[in-house]
């Protein structure tokens, strides 16, 4: 295939470029062509000015994404220059238009892109600062100043061939976008002009790798080629006889299953609505049936393991990895929180009770004394108890004799004071008791008396105290987890955890689908096989169908053909991309890689192993994923054969200092024949690399000076620079003004030494004026 | 102007078959697909396929 190089590039109040910027490219023997520009100054605008030329679609910050600084991006910019629309007069016209010049084999192609807005009253909006802004309104895509309307839109691909003396406009031979798709098809641009973005997810999505691999090297033509034959050509027309009608039929109608389509051949699908990401998307369903159905389940595979991805990312940023521990934590001690909880408040009512039982006692411990003395007396003097004196009495009464030795006869006068004095005793048993709680009072109260307030009412005074504290700080302890939980994500948190789970759910439903959708296709297929070799042997029976037997024979001739093209070719190139990347990747590391293995499989599932075992693919960081994606686009222009000048914006962007370094070290020898041009902001190219703790030896040049010195790297032992660089550098005015509206210009620059001051000595990009 | 078709499928199609008209057929259908998109009506394909089909393999009656 011929090389395909990019001779220029020239943009004309597109975005932050005001006026008019040229941009000349030169050829990879010559070297590298850099683009320098701060960032927000307009680098990536510089590859969707590219990309917008070629295929009216810019990739880089039109949606609804603002970038890690959180600037803001295309979404709020026109894509006319805000200074040039503001100079133009009203009822004038602005231009804006993106050239790009490149070259096939010996053939120039000019591909220009314009677009002329009239410019009637700009509407605008007062922000809350007080400041006011145009408002913006889309017409068919094109995001422009509500106020102004497209006059003309031109798409025009004019080309000059080795010897001519001009540019010929191709219209007459072909449409302008198909020339275009012809030179780089949009599907493959992305793998050409590099946006950071896209290399930094690169790898959480399968369709990149597929993509990647079977369009560049050309295996979907070959799939599509047989899918038409398959489709289309093997199946003869009706109008022999009813036996080939019917099979026919019946093979139409394995293929309408096969291919989802009904008998009109319009695209059939189910009620099931396919996956969404963001719920304000409109509904997409599932094909009913088929191949297109396996892949709608293979892309919906994709989209919810990338979201189950996000899920933990955001989980991990939220700090719920410890939340189960947590949570038990939280359970255990709520349980002892509750247990001491009815403990204090069992000691709490225990001591009230003592307090209301006891607490008169101690009010009155001198009455009780006095009582205690004078029951005392009473006890001496034989008053007490009671029970003694009855007993003295019957025992003078039995024995008939008094304490003075007198008879005690009945009906004696003196027997009956005896009697007297003991039926007076009746109803006095009740001083025994007072004798008793007098006796009791004056040991268990009186003499012990520190003892007693201890038991009655210290100690369970205390005892509540005690466990109303030990209440407190679990009840401390139990809120501190509680906000724990609660700042490790909270609802947000619960909320992630549960789409986790549905997800998961979802994931293996989606598995089930896909084996049931492969044994249908399966059956489908070996069917449709069966049916054809009916028909095929009906037809060549049929006198009147020998030519469509001829022809069908044939086709399936050349059906095998591609079938056995594809396959030798998919798995050969397939294995090629791997090991190359590989190998690539190796050698743009620092330090030896922490994966150990790295397969792309038959479906193009990718598996990076750490040296437990573990795919890290999809957990890849920022940087690990920009340098496996240069491998792998490197790896990918090998087999296929297809040559493009590649255009990296922000290459080193999320690259820590040693890989930074290392890049500096082999880009120069990596791609030895691919067109190179680099859009670099002052980290990743001017400014010393970032000291490394892990190699205090690493040299801290810039990438700049490992480019265009020479000699061999004391840390890494390798050879380095020797390399031109053409310098093209971003100047954006200093108009505050015109802050994050930009008014950028590129110009010609060249790499120069400031030794102003001690904090500014270093190198930069300095234009040539 | 037609996309081109890499070296690799070229070469792998002459390893595959010795028959220039079935390489010739190959090349010109993997070209013809480049061309088709989603919205490509297979009465179109099967037309343009069929042209391609008599350029190289014509039907002779005494087949």
């Amino acid at each position: 295939m011929d090389e395909i190089k990019i001779i220029s590039v020239e943009i004309e109040n597109f975005r932050q470029y005001y006026g008019n910027s040229k941009i000349d490219f030169i050829p990879r023997d010559e070297g590298f062509t850099v683009i320098f520009g701060y960032n927000g100054e307009g680098k990536s605008n510089f590859l969707n000015a590219v990309n917008w030329c070629l295929y009216q679609y810019e990739p880089h910050g039109v949606g609804d994404e603002v970038t890690d600084s959180g600037h803001s991006e295309n979404k709020f910019l026109p894509i006319v220059n805000n200074r040039c629309i503001a100079e133009t007069k009203d009822g004038t016209v602005a231009t804006i238009k993106v050239d790009v010049w490149l070259q096939k084999g010996t053939t120039v192609y000019s591909i220009t892109r314009t677009l002329k807005i009239l410019k009637h009253n700009i509407e605008t909006r007062k922000l809350a600062s007080g400041t006011e802004e145009p408002i913006l309104i889309d017409i068919d895509g094109i995001r422009i100043p509500k106020g102004c309307e497209i006059l003309e839109s031109r798409f025009v691909v004019s080309e000059k061939k080795d010897g001519a003396s001009d540019f010929q406009d191709t219209l007459r031979f072909s449409e302008p976008e198909n020339m275009v798709k012809e030179i780089l098809p949009r599907q493959l641009s992305q793998y050409f002009l590099l946006d950071g973005e896209f290399m930094e997810y690169f790898w959480k999505s399968n369709k990149n790798i597929r993509e990647g691999i079977e369009q560049i090297s050309q295996l979907h033509l070959i799939s599509g080629a047989a899918d038409h034959v398959e489709r289309v050509m093997t199946i003869p027309t009706k109008g022999f006889s009813k036996d080939t009608n019917d099979l026919t039929d019946k093979m139409r109608a394995f293929d309408r299953i096969i291919s989802s389509k009904d008998e009109n051949g319009v695209e059939s699908f189910s009620d099931e609505p396919m996956y969404k990401i963001d719920p304000q998307e409109s509904d997409s369903y599932y094909h009913a049936t088929g191949e297109p159905r396996l892949q709608d389940i293979d892309d919906d595979i994709d989209k919810v393991n990338n979201r189950l991805i996000d899920i933990s990312d955001e989980i991990r940023k939220l700090n719920i990895s410890g939340q189960d521990k947590l949570k038990q934590d939280y359970a255990e001690l709520d349980t002892k929180c509750i247990d001491l909880e009815k403990k204090y408040l069992q000691a709490g009512d225990t001591f009230i009770f003592n307090l209301i039982k006891y607490g008169p006692q101690l009010m009155l411990t001198d009455a009780i004394k006095d009582c205690i003395e004078i029951i005392q007396k009473e006890i001496e003097i034989g008053g007490l108890p009671v029970k003694y004196k009855r007993l003295f009495a019957d025992s003078l009464l039995d024995s008939k004799t008094c304490v003075c030795h007198e008879s005690l006869e009945p009906g004696h006068e003196r027997t009956k004071h005896v009697k007297f004095f003991k039926d007076g005793l009746v109803g006095k048993e009740e001083l025994d008791d007072i004798a008793v709680l007098g006796d009791n009072y004056k040991r268990f109260f009186i003499e012990r008396y520190d003892e007693f307030c201890s038991d009655k009412f210290a100690t369970p005074r205390k005892q509540h105290l005690d466990l109303l504290k030990q209440y407190n700080d679990n009840d401390q302890k139990l809120a501190g987890i509680k906000t724990k939980i609660s700042s490790a994500g909270g609802q947000e948190g619960e909320s992630l955890i549960e789409e986790q789970r549905t997800l998961q759910d979802e994931v293996k439903k989606l598995n089930e689908w896909k084996t049931n959708t492969i044994i249908e296709i399966k059956e489908s297929k070996k069917s449709r096989g069966d049916t054809k070799r009916l028909l095929d042997k009906a037809l060549k029976n049929n006198s009147k169908a020998k030519r469509v037997a001829h022809e069908l024979e044939t086709w399936d001739r050349l059906r095998d053909l591609l079938d056995d093209l594809l396959n030798s070719l998919k798995d050969s190139v397939r294995e090629t991309i791997t090991k190359n990347t590989w190998e690539n990747y190796q050698s743009l590391l620092a330090n030896p890689s922490e994966f150990k293995e790295f397969t792309i499989e038959s479906d193009y599932s990718v598996h990076l192993n750490d040296k437990f075992g573990n795919n890290k693919v999809r957990n890849l960081s920022a940087g690990q994923s920009l340098l496996m994606t240069i491998a792998f686009v490197a790896a990918i222009r090998e087999p296929t054969g297809y040559k493009f000048p590649l255009i990296v914006d922000s290459p080193s962007g999320k690259i820590d200092g040693p890989n930074n370094h290392n890049i500096g070290m082999c880009l120069p020898n990596f791609l030895p024949d691919a067109q190179l041009a680099l859009l670099v902001t002052n980290k990743e190219y001017t400014d010393f690399i970032s000291p490394d703790p892990d190699t205090p030896s690493l040299p801290i040049t810039p990438v700049c000076k490992l480019f265009d010195s020479n000699g061999t790297c004391e840390h890494c032992k390798k050879p380095f620079g020797n390399i031109k660089v053409q310098h093209w550098k971003i100047i954006k005015d200093g108009n505050e003004k015109s802050d994050n509206v930009g008014n950028s210009e590129i110009k010609s620059a060249k790499l120069e030494y400031v030794d102003t001051d001690e904090t500014h000595r270093g190198w930069m990009v300095a234009t040539n004026e | 102007m037609v996309e081109e078709i890499s070296d690799t499928i070229r070469m792998k199609i002459k390893e595959l078959t010795d028959n220039p008209d079935e390489q010739k057929m190959l090349e010109k259908l993997l070209q013809k697909t480049a061309q088709y998109n989603k919205q490509t009506k297979p009465t179109v394909i099967k037309r343009e396929f069929s042209l391609l089909l008599d350029e190289h393999f014509p039907f002779e009656e005494t087949d």
